[in-house]
């Protein structure tokens, strides 16, 4: 479903924002806090998602298998990319989770201090006090980059 | 804690920090996705621009239900809105207001023609949830922002008033004008732009806070947020230049991907290092536009709606000072100019060229300045050089066919100022001195070869 590029760019310090569906169908905005790309089998994909331990109502809907949107942008260049797919359920905490949102959090920060010039001790303030891990089947991808082409369909790989 | 209420989400609206939007189609399947700017239409509702977002759109029409997350840029506190569409309105002060937003966006790259707000998407606000609010609670952050928020008191706009109704002339005016915002407001880095006789261009004609005053610097009208604030004769207001700047660039690339957009030339304006927060707010007298007064800081959202509303009152003192002046300049300037002439000293020559096309002049190979500011010094060195002439009056210069100067409101005193300003600050060993008001004296401090191109 990835090329090698774009697995790459999915699994550095992105900013990452998730959309889930209460089952009345009011949306909830989320963020997320590490990203990796575990199973990329052509026309689907599994990602292991990071989410703010703080955010009840994602965790919530993440662990009913509910729809997720997952909405990834490189903070210098804005080149975004939009994720489809369904929740396969919170994932068990594993060894690595604290070292792998350490380098997402020291990655994304450096980004936003290094283009925005936003403090250091401004963006430590909004970092989650903890993570909670869901694994995401994705089965739709768009370019969601700024401009008039936004939400265009990503074609599959040859 | 107190619940937060859009008055603590003030700063949220600056647009320094992108803001979040969830939307969900009727299958229940969500969207995600960046917006480009959020305002507060009133005590219970906000607006969303609408350029792109056209699964975000298909979404509402279908589920008007939205969730949206914004970030307080100076505490990096985020608020979660629940809110569900109202309308779309496509005119009236709500889109006006965003419009003038999203036009600085596009302004920053020269996308005016092509990024444009198509609506303003009204929500109402059903319940705001703080996400990060840290130790401080929202009672102490609404008196932080209710203090930051206040602006300039009345006694420092008297004072103000008070500074620009003493000068007695341009050059004292201008100095008057950047010198106050420093001293009285704190405004440390500005810059006063005036319009040119075809009202095409503004020029750089005083600064203060850089490592060059640029004065002489051009902006087109209509290009850059300084020109869109011209053109637009309103006051355009960006918080985080950084930020706005990345979005800017990376929506010009699609444009120029899709071909709809030619790269455009740069905006030349004086150059302040990691700037962050810009205001240009448009000069008007009588209905016309006179000019532009700008202010920057390297800190984000560094003014306010208040800082904005104090502006303009400084820039129509400005502007209907420049307008008493140069009507005032016209009666009060003597018929012949006085006979005073001395002799040049003698050292090393300085070569002025000038081309007759623009009026570009350069002194040495180094170039100085142009149009009509260049045809003045041309015409005054040529009085020198052939006839020993020091002295000169505004209105005999002002009536020298060869500056081709409009016969209605010409702008010959700024432009004198202008010149006199970029001669000083180029140190150049041709100077101009003021002796009365509507005389000046041309100081040469050495022998000049003047050379036509």
């Amino acid at each position: 479903m990835f090329d090698d590029e774009t697995t790459a760019f999915l699994m550095s310090g992105c900013a990452l924002i998730i959309g889930t569906v209460r089952a009345d169908g009011e949306p909830h905005a989320g963020r997320g806090w590490g990203l990796d790309v575990v199973v990329d089998a052509g026309d689907r994909a599994e990602v292991r998602l990071l989410l703010d331990a703080d955010d009840l109502t994602t965790i919530e809907l993440a662990a009913a298998d509910g729809a997720m949107a997952i909405t990834a942008a490189n903070v210098r260049t804005l080149r975004s990319v939009q994720m489809k797919g369904r929740s396969l359920g919170l994932a068990a905490p594993a060894a690595g989770d604290d070292e792998r949102a350490r380098r997402y959090v020291d990655q994304f920060f450096t980004d936003i201090e290094d283009t925005d010039g936003t403090s250091p001790e401004l963006l430590a303030a909004f970092e989650p006090s903890g993570f909670v891990a869901c694994n995401v089947e994705i089965v739709e991808r768009y370019d969601q980059t700024p401009g008039p082409g936004a939400g265009a369909p990503i074609p599959a790989e040859p | 804690m107190t619940d937060p209420t859009l008055d603590h989400l003030s700063l949220c609206f600056e647009g320094a920090v992108p803001a979040v939007i969830a939307t969900a189609a009727g299958d229940g399947t969500p969207n995600i996705t960046y917006l480009s700017r959020v305002q507060r239409v009133d005590d219970a509702r906000i607006a969303l621009s609408n350029q792109f977002f056209s699964k975000t759109a298909r979404n509402l029409a279908e589920n008007p239900r939205a969730s949206i997350l914004l970030i307080d840029p100076t505490t990096y506190d985020e608020y979660r809105l629940t809110v569900a569409y109202e309308r779309t309105e496509r005119r009236g002060p709500v889109f006006e207001r965003l419009r003038a937003d999203v036009d600085a966006l596009a302004a920053l790259e020269g996308m005016q023609d092509v990024f444009k707000l198509r609506a303003a998407d009204i929500y109402r606000v059903l319940h705001i949830e703080a996400m990060r609010s840290g130790a401080r609670g929202t009672a102490d952050r609404a008196t932080e922002l209710a203090e930051a928020g206040r602006g300039p008191e009345p006694a420092v706009l008297a004072e103000m008033a008070g500074r620009l109704s003493r000068a007695t002339d341009l050059d004292t005016l201008v100095r008057a004008t950047v010198d106050g915002l420093a001293e009285l407001f704190g405004y440390d880095n500005s810059m006063l732009l005036l319009l040119d006789e075809e009202g095409r261009r503004l020029y750089t004609i005083a600064s203060r806070g850089y490592a060059a005053e640029g004065v002489g610097s051009e902006v087109v009208v209509g290009e850059g947020l300084i020109g869109m604030a011209a053109a637009r004769g309103t006051p355009l207001r960006i918080g985080n230049l950084r930020q706005m700047s990345k979005y800017s660039r990376t929506v010009r690339r699609s444009y120029e991907g899709s071909g709809d957009l030619a790269p455009g030339p740069d905006i030349a304006v004086p150059d302040l290092p990691d700037v962050q927060s810009r205001i240009a707010v448009p000069a008007l007298a009588l209905g016309q536009l006179v000019g532009v007064v700008v202010v920057e800081s390297t800190q984000p959202v560094a003014f306010s709606a208040a800082d904005e509303a104090a502006l303009m009152v400084v820039a129509s003192l400005l502007a209907a000072a420049l307008e008493a002046e140069r009507t005032q300049d016209h009666a009060a300037e003597p018929a012949a100019p006085p006979a005073a002439s001395v002799p040049t000293p003698s050292g090393p020559v300085t070569r002025v060229r000038f081309f007759e096309v623009d009026g570009s002049t350069f002194l040495d190979g180094d170039y100085l300045i142009k149009g009509v500011a260049g045809r003045i010094l041309w015409a005054l060195l040529g009085h020198h050089q052939r006839e020993g002439r020091v002295d000169f009056t505004n209105r005999e210069v002002r009536l020298d066919p060869s500056l081709d100067l409009p016969a209605f409101r010409d702008n010959f005193e700024s432009r004198l100022i202008l010149l006199k300003r970029r001669l000083d600050e180029r140190q150049a060993p041709v100077r101009i001195d003021k002796t009365r008001r509507g005389c000046f004296r041309l100081v040469v401090e050495g022998p000049v070869a003047l050379e036509q191109a």
